[in-house]
């Protein structure tokens, strides 16, 4: 192979993936698609697939972008080094900054949950296919992202000149940043990777241990039950989709903000689906889908790492995710017949 | 004296398509005592009980409880007037454990108003399975409960909820004689304390004798008596059930039958939950010969069709039609064999609701040489012609032939159905509930159709849960009961109703012999 | 009036409403953003008809939408929303056209033919193009079938591989330097699809997806596979109660869509493009979407909301050249339309109060007679 021998190749994967770089990588590339599949995993409890999560993450990263970018224009408000004094004007720049991610994260969620709302009008109200009113919200998104970004910015495939690159604090944690591997893989993370951690026990305590995350499983699984006993199903699948978009749109918030930098057309790259896969492969338990993204993102970083190697095509590295997510799919549902057959076979 | 704790007054139910369901229907219950509502199927039990519990409105009448006078408009206030329903379908979310489901949409939250508190859940339930004394384990999940356990879950889920009258829709319908035998040895301990009464709704005559103090008859939509069931034996109850006012007359000539078309050969199919729901069953239907199919619904009536019409596999046994088994064939291998079907579910299987009257009417057919031009394309003329000749000759009142299914009326669509399956030459007509839900006048022709049929030398295998249809229309009848043949009458002219309703509900049984006679030579 | 025309009017006002709404709020984002709204109007409604070349770019966009469009009104009809059309497009072609590049000194000899050996070889890439389109169109109902997959997501994961294969095709073995760019070397003259009108694009290519178009009629209208596709997209149970193989038929469909889209790709770049240089998705298969569902219940209309396509890109495009809106704005409003269109309860509301009171109506005259 290209003149290097087998034993060659599985060594420089090996040295991959043992260095602790490629797992802080792995656990970096899982954010966003872990954001998406938690959002997803709500909506899944309460009976909605949603189509539309690669498009809450493409726009809520522009949205993150935007908001950003006027949020720390106004705190700096015109001020110039040469009047103000360096260590003012640095002092105004870090609390500029922190408004601008804070203020990123917040816009992109208000959006994200209108997106979702939209979304679930059409599937709930209007009884729309979900598959197609997905595919329609998702190709707006392709539009309005572009559009929103000419207009505000000027440039119609990226924000890089429009305004400083994004600013997420990265977190050092105290103690663990002194051991020598555990520095690497589990600190300095952007702050965002450390809040996704936090959401997959928040999400979980949702959905298991509250009485809303009761009514979504109930709604999700057997709505004339929970009618019967006088739930409003209508009600609790709009309250799924709020949330899904709340969560799912911090994932668009950390591919634009921290990821890139700022935020370019289709920046997504089908992190939602395969967000969405890792919630179908995790039949919706916010746990078993977080283990699934972490596979996911897991491939996501050793196709970028590989191509340190120029053995293979870094277009063929690029595959690697989309490859992982159809596989896993299709695995999932051969386990899945297989489960029905010996269900059917116990008979 | 018994003190009135639900009074029905007159209660009149009309749907928006016309059908009478209820007429001035009196139900009147006494506190603590275990109250039978019998009726054969249509006869307005569910919708009287869908009114009490506020899923349906009535046009007429007074509710009456506690002696006071009140209005219910949906499920909730139904639970707050203390009224519960366990409903024959159970409402319960599988993944969800005991206790979840118990306090669905009632949940206790732990001191900081955010978490669920799960102990309180569990003590609950628990607190209310000691004091009525139906015992279940509130960690375990739905899915992996019993039946039974499903069962308790679904009466103490009314009961937490505070429900003094209790309406259990035929609740042994899913269980075996020894659970049923323990679900009364509970109820009767429920009704004990003299602060609950129950409603119960069945078929089976011999429980409503084991278990209920006084029973109220419903028949198509009329209350047409009440009684102490101490004072009245199984036949006399079955007598008031299945009388019946003849509407429709069909006349016909005897039947003159030949040769035999289907052939079941000891059919057994298992559900998809494990229960056998068609237990060895043989017969054959012979050309020129109605055969029905009596019985209660659930003992196998829908299994039976979805087999011989290929929509299901079966496990043991075989289905021979003209003589070559349908084992293994597709469903357009088995229409081939000269096979049509009127399937039950109109709306799902019947037709394709906004699909044109035409592609509807089409649908078996069109990929047949004669509907096809010389390059294999479809031949639009000769479909037309023949369409519109088929929208004459049954009577479908629709515009034209491209209009969508889904504007007609009820009668207008199974007629649509009957075109298109009286229509294909058939040698066996498999012909499941086909005047459902229609009216009067589509009934009639369809009833009369199937005569014609008969009488031009098909064989008819009717399956209804309208005795007046399958006595009517049929030349012989075979009768279901405990997924198995419990009779065979070879003159249906010669039966009387109350005769086929012992039958039906068990309170007779043929010998094997006498059951064989039903497979010819 | 009957319910029937009722019906009807209203699936008219569905169809004619939404496309209003998409444009009223399109009209209103315009005035909105921009300094000089009338003259950004102008040019999105007048603008692709101000010189040939810009009606010409219209032709050029409606060329592969009819392939595609043809593709995904199969699709739909059939209830299959796979994606995968997109990636037949861009996929076919990266496979087909490469064999004359690449063979030159076999393929040659066509030069000598004229006419001839183009015909020759355009007729044998549109096999080559169907064929492969066919089998990966295919692929996500096969594994529907076999294990199944929704559709959706594992035809948008197809999708994704086919770009970075095509990037790969385009950068790595096809790679011509000379041509400054990614790109292949240049097609030979004998392989490309005749230009019809000069200083466009326009090329025979659009008589192949007129064709393709009546083709797509006649499928659905007359022949047997047509009549399953429909009754399976309206109603599966009806359709297996009534003797269809819906399994069998959805995956004819595919691959049939399938087909169409890759030709599509194929006739596209030969007629449209002087080399070989997609390194990302075109998004003709997912414009397709549009196409299709517009002219939803009949192909024959599919010319008809591929121009109306074509056209607003062109005056999008247009107005984006000349004016401060951006043409994104037409993605946005396209997208709208295809979910309002997707939406079946929109102004039933509306509809059935309308049919309640003409109900009314008829029982009132009745009681007056």
């Amino acid at each position: 192979m290209g003149g290097y021998s087998a034993s060659f190749i599985f060594g420089f994967i090996w040295s991959v993936i043992k260095s602790s770089d490629f797992w802080a990588m792995t656990i970096r590339m899982t954010t966003p698609l872990l954001f998406a599949a938690l959002g997803s995993c709500i909506a899944a409890k309460s009976g909605i697939f949603n189509m539309s999560i690669d498009g809450l993450i493409n726009s809520t990263a522009f949205i993150s972008v935007i908001c950003d970018g006027f949020v720390r224009k106004w705190v700096i408000g015109g001020r110039k080094k040469a009047d103000v004094g360096e260590e003012v004007y640095n002092a105004i720049r870090n609390r500029a900054n922190t408004a601008g991610w804070i203020a990123g994260i917040v816009g992109a969620m208000v959006f994200g949950i209108l997106l979702e709302l939209l979304f679930a009008y059409f599937v709930i109200d209007l009884k729309a296919n979900a598959s197609l009113t997905g595919i329609g919200a998702n190709l707006l998104i392709t539009g309005l992202a572009p559009f929103l970004s000419l207009v505000i910015t000027g440039n119609r495939a990226n924000t890089n000149t429009w305004y400083d690159l994004g600013y997420v604090p990265v977190v050092n944690i105290p103690v663990i940043k002194d051991i020598p591997i555990l520095s690497t893989l589990l600190s300095g993370h952007y702050i965002l990777t450390y809040i996704c951690v936090a959401c997959v026990f928040i999400v979980n305590a949702l959905l298991f241990k509250t009485a809303m995350g009761l009514r979504i499983r109930a709604v999700g699984e057997n709505p004339n039950a929970a009618e019967s006993v006088g739930i409003d199903v209508r009600k609790v699948q709009y309250q799924a989709s709020l949330l899904c978009g709340l969560f799912g749109s911090m994932g668009g918030t950390f591919m634009s903000l921290c990821y890139v930098g700022f935020w370019v057309r289709n920046i997504s790259a089908g992190r939602g689906f395969i967000g969405l896969a890792a919630s179908t492969l995790g039949q919706a338990n916010p746990i078993a889908t977080t283990i699934y993204a972490y596979v996911f993102g897991w491939f996501d970083a050793l196709g970028i790492n590989m191509r340190a190697l120029s053995l293979f095509p870094s277009q063929f590295l690029s595959m690697l995710p989309y490859f992982a997510t159809l596989v896993g799919l299709i695995l999932y549902s051969i386990s899945l017949q297989n489960k029905i057959k010996k269900a059917k076979a116990m008979q | 004296m018994a003190q009135e704790v639900l009074l029905m007054d007159k209660i009149t139910k009309v749907y928006a398509n016309g059908f009478v369901a209820n007429q001035d229907v009196t139900l009147s219950v006494n506190k603590g005592e275990i109250h039978a509502l019998v009726g054969e199927n249509g006869a307005g039990k569910t919708t009287l009980m869908k009114v009490l519990f506020g899923i349906e409105q009535p046009e007429g009448g007074r509710i009456v409880i506690d002696g006071k006078e009140v209005q219910i408009h949906n499920p909730l206030e139904a639970i707050q007037y203390g009224v519960g329903m366990v409903h024959q379908h159970f409402m319960q979310v599988p993944s969800l454990t005991v206790a979840e489901n118990m306090v669905l949409g009632m949940e206790p939250k732990s001191k900081s108003k955010i978490f669920l508190d799960k102990a309180e859940m569990i003590r609950m339930t628990e607190e209310v399975s000691k004091k009525y004394n139906l015992i279940v384990d509130p960690t375990l999940k739905i899915e992996d409960c019993s039946v039974v356990a499903k069962q308790k879950v679904e009466i103490l889920k009314a009961l937490i909820r505070g429900a003094k009258i209790l309406i259990l829709d035929e609740p042994t319908a899913v269980l075996t004689p020894q659970e049923t035998d323990e679900l009364f040895v509970e109820l009767k301990n429920l009704v004990a304390d003299g602060e609950h009464t129950i409603v119960f709704i069945s078929h089976k005559l011999h429980e409503v004798k084991a278990l209920c103090d006084r029973l109220t008859v419903l028949r198509l939509g009329k209350s047409v008596g009440k009684a102490n069931v101490a004072d009245v034996t199984e036949a006399d109850i079955s007598r008031m059930m299945v009388g019946r006012d003849v509407i429709l007359e069909i006349d016909k000539e005897p039947a003159q039958p030949k040769e035999t078309v289907l052939k079941v050969e000891h059919l057994t199919i298992h559900n998809d939950f494990g229960k056998t729901m068609l237990n060895d069953v043989n017969f054959s239907v012979r050309k020129g010969e109605i055969l029905g199919v009596a019985g209660v619904e659930g003992n196998g009536q829908m299994e039976l069709a979805e087999a011989i019409s290929g929509l299901r596999t079966f496990n043991h046994g075989d289905i021979k039609i003209n003589n070559t088994s349908i084992k293994g064939k597709t469903v357009r291998q088995i229409r081939e064999l000269g096979f049509s079907h009127i399937n039950e579910d109109r709306m799902t299987y019947g037709v394709a609701d906004k699909a044109s009257v035409k592609n509807n009417i089409m649908a078996d057919r069109y990929y047949k040489k004669e509907y096809l031009t010389r390059h294999g394309l479809l031949d639009h003329k000769k479909i037309d012609a023949e369409v519109d000749e088929l929208i004459k000759k049954f009577l479908v009142k629709t515009e034209t032939r491209d209009e969508q299914v889904k504007m007609l009326s009820g009668g207008n669509i199974q007629k649509v159905v009957v075109a298109r399956e009286f229509s294909s030459d058939p040698d066996i007509i498999l012909a499941d509930q086909p005047t459902r839900g229609i009216d009067v006048g589509a009934t009639e022709f369809i009833r009369n159709q199937l005569v014609a049929l008969r009488d031009e030398g098909k064989a008819v295998l009717l399956i209804s849960a309208d005795l007046n249809e399958v006595l009517e229309v049929s030349d012989s009848i075979i009768v279901l009961n405990n997924n198995e043949i419990a009779a065979y009458i070879e003159d249906a002219s010669k039966l009387e109703e109350y005769e086929l309703g012992e039958y039906m509900l068990g309170v007779k049984q043929m010998t094997a012999e006498e059951v064989a006679k039903v497979v010819h030579d | 009036m009957t319910n029937k025309q009722i019906e009807r009017r209203f699936e008219a006002i569905r169809l004619v409403a939404s496309v209003a709404i998409a444009v009223v709020l399109c009209f209103i984002i315009i005035l909105f953003i921009s300094d000089n709204p009338l003259k950004a109007l102008r040019y999105l409604v007048v603008g692709p008809f101000t010189s040939l070349n810009r009606f010409g770019q219209i032709i050029e966009k409606v060329q592969p939408l009819l392939l595609t469009g043809c593709a995904m009104n199969l699709m739909i009809l059939a209830g299959n929303f796979s994606m995968i059309p997109e990636g037949c497009f861009l996929l076919a072609p990266c496979l087909t056209v490469p064999v004359v590049i690449i063979n030159e000194k076999i393929f040659g000899g066509l030069a000598n033919l004229g006419e001839f050996g183009r015909i020759i070889w355009v007729t044998c890439s549109i096999i080559c193009g169907g064929i492969i389109g066919a089998i990966i169109g295919s692929i996500p109902s096969l594994i529907k079938r076999k294990w199944g997959c929704d559709e959706v997501i594992t035809s948008i994961m197809l999708n994704a591989m086919i770009v970075q294969f095509d990037d790969w095709m385009v950068k790595r073995v096809l790679y011509d330097e000379a041509s400054g760019l990614s790109a292949s070397k240049p097609y030979p003259e004998y392989a490309k699809v005749t230009r019809l009108i000069y200083g466009t694009r326009v090329s025979t290519a659009i008589f192949v997806g007129l064709v393709f178009c009546f083709v797509t009629y006649l499928i659905v209208y007359h022949t047997k596979l047509g009549f399953e596709a429909r009754l399976v997209g309206l109603n599966p149970s009806f359709a297996k109660y009534s003797g269809i193989s819906v399994a069998k038929t959805g995956l004819l469909i595919a691959g049939l869509a399938g087909a169409f889209a890759g030709i599509g790709g194929v006739i596209h770049t030969l007629g449209y493009n002087e080399r070989f240089n997609w390194v990302a998705e075109t998004g003709f298969g997912n414009d397709g979407i549009f196409v299709g569902i517009l002219a939803k219940n009949n192909p024959l209309l599919l010319p008809i909301s591929a121009f109306a396509l074509g056209y607003l890109r062109v005056g999008a495009e247009t107005m984006g050249n000349n004016t401060d809106v951006p043409l994104e704005l037409i993605q946005v409003m396209t997208s709208l339309i295809i979910m309002m269109l997707a939406a079946d309860q929109l102004f039933s509301g509306a509809k059935h109060r309308a049919i309640v009171n003409n109900a009314k109506r008829l029982e009132a005259a009745k009681e007056e007679k």
